[in-house]
């Protein structure tokens, strides 16, 4: 994975904004749910005994004779977890650009992060660790760890990976709430796609799903003259020929679906953001982080 | 045999032709089976599922972009294996109109060439619509009116935009060539010529609108020259008619200068029947630029046959035009008189040891007194030091693009295949070198320009070979660039301007701005004075006339002979066109349009 100097300038521009506040592991650039010593005050506390003097408000105490501590809201970093959908509906050979493409937002998103000094964990569905990562230097180890995943080749017997309980394993690695940022093509039936986002919502998390759909979603065709459709996670076959008006319905079909999606997401307090996997993958990633609403 | 587009087209091996319906059988397979073979992995078959089914079996066959692309290209190799052939049906004539000087003669109706163009247009009116026509002018040069041959229509139309020249025919060579070209199967010919024998060929027509014969009157202008020797500056005259008893004329004489114009007293001259005569117009006046001579003859306006030969024009300034040619050979065969800018004053000897020279395979025992081109000099020494050695095969080696003899020309492109290495006078430089040594010179001696040219550079035929042709005329006007007046045999003929020429225009008849190609010469197109302006101000005077007595004179008959030369017959084999290549090319495309819809499929596939 390759970053250009003009996107790595672009994605200096970026920003983070969280919508709720969260604790955090140590002093950043984020509002934290954290009553300390920040800069916005937050409220008064009647004084007690170890309070530091310091931040005793000598102006009321002589209007009212007593003692009172301001308060400040804490400002301190949000851990991102960034999870990727493992499944072979992106990893697959054939459909490897949505897993470019997803990688590639992936790895925008930690530079962003990182260069805020927040932590980042990225966790991919179906795989067995998630490493954690800190720091703007950090970034080149994010690109290697997305580089290192493997694509299994195009004739390796499906694993019938169970995504919802990947998603639930993955979950259970987050070690403090925060951003999480799950990137899947969501061409599920919806039942899992909801239980796949049940599983990170019950972490308290800030969820941000984004789907990234590649042209084989958009037209499935396999060839003017007919073929066989082959299903990417159980390698299940469906022989059909597509006319314009099956394709059309197609179309109809998956409209629905992602705005199925799309509704469960509003319902369930989670950013949707749907985009297409397309040459040049910094273009794309950059499109995708505007519309985020995420990235400012 | 298949008729399309007026043309009939045959395959020289048909058996190819059933390679087309084969390759539509097999593509429609191959492409089924490539259908049936295609795997498309998708992460959408829970959605795919619930489309309604179409059993495999009754698939419909919609073929794509690509089919129709790996179609043609079999069916265009097919066709090229094939080997079409294309064979125009109808005849294609060659219509050629003689536009000299003489068809300008006064006819029954109009002038022979107005009767010459309606007998035409009538014959192309009456011919059959598979008739196609290539149009020809012919003058001094022929002119082909359209590169394709043309409709009826078309070709009526290119005839009416005919114009008459004021050049000579040259119509024997002309129809010669016309009838040597196997691409016409007829050739029909407008003109005043007789046609002797009459053409025993059907392919030939001649129509002569009106022959020259002794009952046709003209008066004319033969020759005009300015003179200063001996005695006071005066005009000479020449004039002539085909009148059978004499007769007294009149010459009018009107010469202009920069600022004024002034009519001369007339002047009237005794006409001898069928002889030169030769009239003085003097006392001139004391400044003037150029003169208009018209001789006024008794003939009645409808008796007089050609009016435009009446006229003539003389410029000043005309001494230094006039160069003395020794040579073997006449002008005429050098191509000199094809040339503008000189008038060869004699063959023999120089008339005057101020004159120019053109020497051309002669030797020079003496460095000659006035400017000189000394062409293929005979080998031994030259009388300004150096020599010339024996002639040998050669090869030009380089050359020095900075002398102005070598403007604009490109030694590269010339073809010599045998000339004379010299070795340069002192005083001359080399300009032009062969593996073996110098092959021309030029240089100066005693303020005397002169240039030797060990490659020969005669006859002067102009565009047949532009690189001699321009190397000449640089030469003429390095060595003779004073001369200030030239008179054209030749219309429309080609003036070589001075390097820093900035104007042409035509002062007489008529104001009328000329354009200065990049070679700094201007084509001139009929008779009349041109005024060349120059970077510094001043001004040369050009005259060009049209005397032509083979065309003045109308009662010389000089008929034409037609003999068909070697050529075979036109038939139809002969226009017969060969269209593999089409084809060939056609399928190159396609297959080139196959291989950059593939690439750009690879790359751009995630634009979707």
């Amino acid at each position: 994975m390759v970053f250009d100097p003009q996107t790595l300038r672009l994605l200096d521009t970026f920003a983070t904004r969280t919508r709720r506040s969260f604790y955090g592991i140590r002093q950043g650039a984020h509002r934290s749910q954290r009553r300390g010593h920040g800069v916005e005050f937050a409220e008064y506390r009647s004084y007690e005994l170890g309070d530091n003097p310091r931040y005793i408000d000598w102006n009321l105490y002589a209007r009212s004779d007593k003692v009172y501590v301001k308060r400040y809201l804490e400002e301190e970093t949000v851990s991102f977890f960034i999870v990727l959908d493992g499944s072979r509906s992106l990893t697959h050979p054939d459909l490897r650009i949505k897993w470019e493409s997803a990688a590639h937002l992936a790895a925008c998103a930690s530079y962003i992060a990182l260069a805020s000094q927040d932590p980042v964990t990225i966790s991919v569905l179906g795989g067995t660790h998630s490493p954690s990562f800190w720091g703007a230097k950090a970034f080149t180890s994010v690109r290697r760890f997305l580089d290192t995943i493997p694509s299994p080749s195009p004739d390796s017997v499906p694993d019938g990976l169970d995504i919802v309980d990947a998603a639930r394993r993955a979950a259970t690695r987050v070690s403090f709430p925060g951003i999480c940022l799950l990137i899947s093509d969501f061409l599920y039936p919806l039942e899992q796609v909801a239980a796949m986002l049940g599983s990170f919502r019950a972490r308290n998390m800030e969820i941000h799903a984004v789907q990234i759909l590649g042209p084989s979603d958009l037209d499935p065709s396999p060839g003017s003259f007919g073929g066989t459709l082959v299903d990417s996670e159980t390698g299940e076959p469906l022989g059909l020929s597509l006319d314009q008006n099956s394709r059309e319905r197609y179309a109809q079909a998956l409209s629905a679906h992602i705005e199925r999606v799309r509704q469960h997401c509003y319902g369930a307090q989670v950013q949707f953001t749907s985009s297409i996997a397309k040459e040049p993958l910094a273009q794309a990633s950059i499109d995708t982080l505007t519309h985020m609403g995420l990235f400012v | 045999m298949m008729t399309m587009l007026g043309s009939a087209i045959s395959a020289a091996s048909p058996w190819f032709l059933l390679a087309a319906p084969i390759a539509l059988g097999l593509l429609v397979y191959i492409f089924r089976v490539r259908g049936s073979s295609n795997t498309t992995v998708v992460s959408t078959l829970f959605l795919l599922k619930d489309l309604p089914q179409r059993p495999q079996g009754r698939k419909t066959f919609i073929p794509p972009l690509q089919f129709w692309l790996e179609l043609l290209l079999f069916v265009s190799l097919s066709l090229a294996a094939a080997n079409l052939i294309s064979t125009k049906k109808g005849r294609h004539v060659a219509v050629l109109l003689d536009s000299s000087l003489s068809m300008g003669a006064l006819a029954s109706e109009g002038t022979r060439f107005e009767e010459a163009k309606t007998r035409a247009t009538r014959d192309i009116a009456d011919s059959s619509a598979s008739t196609s026509f290539t149009v020809f002018s012919g003058s001094t040069h022929l002119e082909k009116l359209s590169s394709k041959p043309t409709d009826k229509t078309r070709s009526v139309e290119r005839i009416e935009s005919l114009e008459l020249s004021q050049g000579k025919d040259s119509l024997q060579e002309q129809i010669n060539q016309l009838v040597n070209d196997p691409s016409y199967d007829a050739l029909w010919v407008y003109t005043d010529h007789p046609m002797e024998p009459p053409p025993q060929s059907s392919r030939i027509i001649v129509s002569s609108s009106h022959q020259k014969t002794r009952t046709d009157h003209n008066v004319w202008i033969q020759e005009v020259s300015r003179s200063t020797s001996p005695g006071p500056e005066q005009l000479l005259v020449s004039v002539r008619s085909t009148l059978q008893k004499g007769f007294a004329a009149t010459i009018k004489t009107l010469c202009s200068s920069r600022s004024k114009s002034q009519e001369l007293p007339s002047a009237t001259v005794n006409i001898e029947p069928l002889q030169r005569t030769t009239v003085t117009i003097t006392p001139l006046p004391e400044a003037w630029d150029y003169c208009h001579l018209t001789i006024s003859s008794p003939l009645s306006t409808h008796t007089e046959s050609i009016h435009i030969d009446n006229e003539a024009w003389v410029t000043k300034d005309q001494s230094l035009s006039r160069v003395t040619l020794q040579s073997s050979l006449t002008p005429d065969q050098l191509g000199l008189t094809k040339i503008p800018l000189i008038t060869i004053a004699s063959t023999i000897k120089p008339a005057n040891p101020n004159e120019p020279l053109i020497i051309h395979r002669q030797s020079l025992n003496a460095p000659p007194t006035a400017a000189s081109l000394l062409v293929m000099p005979p080998a031994g020494p030259l009388p300004w030091g150096g020599s010339v050695e024996e002639s040998t095969a050669i090869t030009i080696a380089r050359w020095d693009d900075s002398h102005p003899i070598m403007r604009y020309v490109k030694p590269s492109l010339l073809s010599v295949p045998e000339a004379r290495v010299l070795r340069c006078p002192v005083s001359a430089q080399p300009i032009l070198f062969s593996e073996r040594g110098p092959l021309l010179c030029a240089g100066e001696s005693r303020g005397v320009r002169y240039a030797i040219s060990g490659i020969e550079l005669f006859p002067f035929d102009g565009a047949k070979t532009p690189t001699l042709s321009i190397l000449l005329l640089n030469t003429l006007t390095w060595l003779f660039s004073n001369a200030g007046t030239t008179s054209a045999n030749a219309l429309p003929t080609t003036v070589p301007l001075p390097h820093d020429t900035t104007a042409v225009e035509y002062v007489a008849p008529s104001q009328e701005p000329l354009p200065i190609t990049p070679l700094k010469t201007v084509t001139a197109p009929h008779a009349g004075v041109l005024k060349v302006t120059k970077a510094t101000g001043d001004f040369l005077f050009f005259s060009l006339n049209s005397f032509y007595e083979s065309e003045s004179d109308l009662s010389l008959p000089r008929p034409i002979t037609v003999t068909e030369g070697s050529a075979p017959p036109p038939t139809a084999t002969a226009r017969a066109r060969e269209l593999y290549p089409w084809f060939l090319s056609l399928a190159l495309i396609v297959a080139l349009a196959d291989i950059v819809r593939r690439l750009r499929r690879r790359q751009g596939w995630g634009a979707a």
